[in-house]
Parts: C-alpha cells; sequence; structure tokens
C-alpha cells in the first residue's frame, strides 16, 4: 500500500524556493518518490495561503514571479484537503490539549484523521507524542 | 471556490463541465485521471501523470525556473514558522 504523507508547508515550499534554504536534498527526494508513486501526497488548504504570502510578503517577488510559482504550486502532485467541521474540531482539540497554534494543528488533525504521517521542517511547533511527525531532514 | 453542478447519469457517468475542462489541461480527451477518497463528501480528481511523458520533464523544468527567483529574503520555511506564530 503506498504511504500517504501530510506535507507542511514549510516543506512544500522548498520546491518553489531554494533561496537560502535548508534541508533541499530530502525535499527534492520527497518529490520524486511522490512522482515514482512511492507516496502520496496531501496537505490543508492552508499550505496555499501560507505559501502564497511567503513568496509575497516575505520574499517579496515581483507579482509575475509570484504568479509563475503559483501555477507551479497547482501543478504539484499534492491533494489540497479542505478545512471540514470534522478537522476543524480536531484541530480545535489539539490546539487546546498541546498549546499549538491552529495553523500549526490543522496540519496535525489532517495527519490524524488520515492515519498518515506528517513532513515537516517546522519541528519545534509540530511534535505530538501520538500523532507521527518526523523532520525533513530525517526523510529518506 | 468556483461551485459547478452536475448530474451522475446512467452507470455513473459524469460529464465534467467545459468550464472546469476549459482550465486543465490534463481535462482533455484520452487524458488518464485518478480518483482519491478523501473524505465521506470530497472525492478528488488528479492526473494521472506518468501517462504523460511530457508532463514531468515539464514540471522539472518549472521548478528550477522558479526556483531561481531571487526576493528580498529567502528561508520561506522559517518566514512560515514565525508567521504562525504572529497572528
Amino acid at each position: 500500500m503506498t504511504k500517504s504523507l501530510i506535507l507542511d508547508s514549510s516543506v512544500i515550499v522548498k520546491w518553489l524556493n531554494d533561496q537560502n534554504e535548508s534541508n533541499l536534498l530530502p525535499a527534492d527526494l520527497l518529490l520524486k518518490n511522490t512522482v515514482e508513486k512511492k507516496i502520496v501526497c496531501f496537505a490543508p488548504e492552508l499550505a496555499k495561503y501560507e505559501i502564497g504570502n511567503a513568496l509575497s510578503v516575505g520574499k517579496k517577488l515581483k507579482p509575475y514571479q509570484v504568479k509563475a510559482c503559483l501555477s507551479v504550486l497547482y501543478s504539484l502532485p499534492i491533494t489540497f484537503v479542505p478545512e471540514t467541521s470534522h478537522l476543524s474540531h480536531v484541530t480545535a482539540d489539539l490546539v487546546s490539549s498541546h498549546h499549538l497554534t491552529y495553523y500549526d494543528a490543522s496540519f496535525l488533525a489532517l495527519t490524524q484523521d488520515l492515519d498518515a504521517v506528517l513532513v515537516t521542517d517546522n519541528i519545534k511547533h509540530q511534535k505530538h507524542p501520538k500523532i507521527k511527525v518526523i523532520s525533513l531532514v530525517d526523510y529518506q | 471556490m468556483n461551485t459547478i453542478s452536475a448530474l451522475i447519469r446512467q452507470r455513473g457517468q459524469l460529464t465534467i463541465p467545459a468550464p472546469i475542462r476549459d482550465k486543465f489541461f490534463w481535462l482533455g480527451d484520452s487524458m488518464a485521471v485518478t480518483f482519491s477518497i478523501v473524505s465521506q463528501d470530497t472525492i478528488t480528481i488528479r492526473p494521472q501523470l506518468q501517462t504523460s511523458s511530457s508532463y514531468w520533464p515539464k514540471l522539472y523544468s518549472e521548478i528550477k525556473r522558479v526556483r531561481s527567483f531571487r526576493g528580498q529574503r529567502g528561508n520561506l520555511s522559517q518566514f512560515i514558522a514565525q508567521d504562525r506564530l504572529s497572528h
């Protein structure tokens, strides 16, 4: 059975930006494994907004460059999952029980719901004792 | 989100509305797609990419191109982590 992974925005963004990014090799390996159908990748819809914001407000790319990046983002082999009432409740519980931001928790909630593994480059804020989370640097 | 309704016909046949087909090259005639069950009320349709020999080289080429853009800061992974804490 193909392994399901949830990708944090901190991982996906490396497929669009290599300026001062670390852990590009494992990020590219993830993409390669997705292409070869060894894994299936999901992310909350939130990832699109966070990455759009990082490219335009953070990196301050020109509008045509942001649009080019977003076109690639929408072509990536990732299934973006909209938040449902159920997922929002799971997220709210995680925020309350583990003092996470709602943003960090939404990725964990989807991971729990799909019984998947979260891959993140933001392990400091997304560790959880019962949900499977691996740091991008450890992905192989 | 753009929402367009359609009816499922006999034997589960569903015509993807033209306004949606027009937006995605991979919804053209004879293109293979895969269905994924996401939840009880959500199914996704994605291109079956391996059938298109030109798709992946094109995507890799586009990734290489957009990665070459230089902006006022990099390390966007860190930006995203900090951004979540700043709201």
